[in-house]
């Protein structure tokens, strides 16, 4: 599958990693350049450096083939933005988005997007293995 | 009317001032510590509310849900589009409205994110900045139409060309009336046969292209 994936933090870079090893053709946006070192050396997909609610630099990168588009900047909003461009405009059928600050929740859900609350999930998964030490699993 | 304006910097400040003074009801919402000293020294405190607007509990504490505008004016596109797109669909705003920080975002504003009216305001600048260059003395009064349309005003020099020729004989831009002359402190109302003298003041409503040949007609030179 193609996939288009936004912000190449570590989540973003992790991601594009672990696509690009199972096979997957991946392309990777962010507008720092300096954001791609933090890719292992084995990821040979493609990197672009801009600004990604710019105009064509989503199409550029060739958005409307992709069966897939991951937006985990660190900031909601252009995860919202870039989600909902992908999804209303673009058609891209699989559309996941990285909410940051849990206060952003109820804006992704009008938008309807699917999304992962990496921090509520984090601190609410910590807060149960605390509470219930014998249930941590799979460590 | 009741306006929500999202983000209190010098836009949605000096917005929410004017708005006041209309007698409109106006709640700014500003969670910046900084900004916000600032604003209670500009804004009566019942107009501010303290909080992060794209926070729905600091939306909804707002009011969003009785507003009849909501302004967007944040430092950050993609938070003025999402909140724009929010008020629409999630609170039934009826009119938004959302400033353009970065131009090369402008295309997301638009319906796409439920955005009314959208001011992109280095653009708006740029354009009025790059007519006034070209009119050299004919002043700008008032802009009409985000600046698409113009009053302006010009006193004729003496040897300009319209000097001496009847209104109704002038080449006069396409897009453009002569509103009123004034002419020794009385308003002369402009009529085919009125030929223009010295010293004349005209006042005239043009687009931006009328205004560069209104210029060539009534500023000096005459060439």
């Amino acid at each position: 599958m193609f996939i288009v994936i936004v912000g190449c933090g570590r989540v973003g870079s992790e991601l594009a990693a672990g696509l690009y090893r199972k096979g997957h053709q991946v392309t990777i946006i962010d507008h720092v350049g300096s954001s791609f070192e933090h890719l292992p050396p084995d990821y040979r997909g493609r990197t672009i450096e801009a600004e990604v609610l710019s105009e064509d630099v989503l199409k550029n990168a060739g958005v409307e083939q992709a069966g897939g588009l991951a937006a985990v900047t660190n900031s909601d909003p252009v995860n919202a933005v870039v989600g909902h461009v992908a999804r209303s405009i673009y058609g891209v059928p699989n559309v996941v988005v990285r909410n940051y600050d849990p206060r952003w929740k109820p804006l992704f859900e009008a938008f309807g997007l699917d999304m992962v609350s990496s921090t509520a999930w984090g601190a609410s998964r910590i807060e149960e293995l605390l509470e219930r030490p014998a249930a941590a699993g799979g460590r | 009317m009741f306006v929500v304006v999202a983000g209190g910097g010098r836009t949605g400040a000096q917005l929410a001032r004017y708005l006041l003074e209309q007698r409109h009801e106006v709640q700014v919402i500003e969670h910046r510590k900084d900004v916000l000293a600032h604003l209670h020294r500009e804004l009566p405190t019942e107009a501010i509310y303290e909080g992060n607007a794209t926070d729905a509990r600091v939306l909804q504490g707002a009011g969003i849900e009785r507003a009849h505008v909501l302004t967007a004016c944040t430092a950050e596109d993609a938070e003025n589009l999402s909140l724009c797109f929010v008020a629409r669909e999630r609170y039934k705003v009826p009119r938004t409205i959302a400033c353009i920080n970065n131009p090369r975002n402008a295309w997301l504003f638009d319906d796409k994110f439920r955005v009314d009216v959208a001011l992109n305001q280095s653009d708006i600048l740029a354009k009025l900045i790059e007519q006034e260059m070209s009119l050299g003395d004919m002043m700008t009064l008032l802009k009409l139409r985000k600046g698409r349309f113009s009053l302006v005003g010009e006193k004729i020099p003496a040897g300009a060309r319209a000097v001496g020729v009847a209104l109704k004989d002038l080449p006069l831009p396409k897009n453009s009336v002569i509103a009123a002359i004034i002419r020794g402190g009385e308003i002369v109302i402009p009529r085919g046969p009125l030929a223009f003298a010295a010293d004349d003041e005209v006042l005239a409503i043009v687009d931006a292209d009328g205004a560069a040949e209104l210029a060539r007609l009534f500023g000096p030179g005459g060439s």
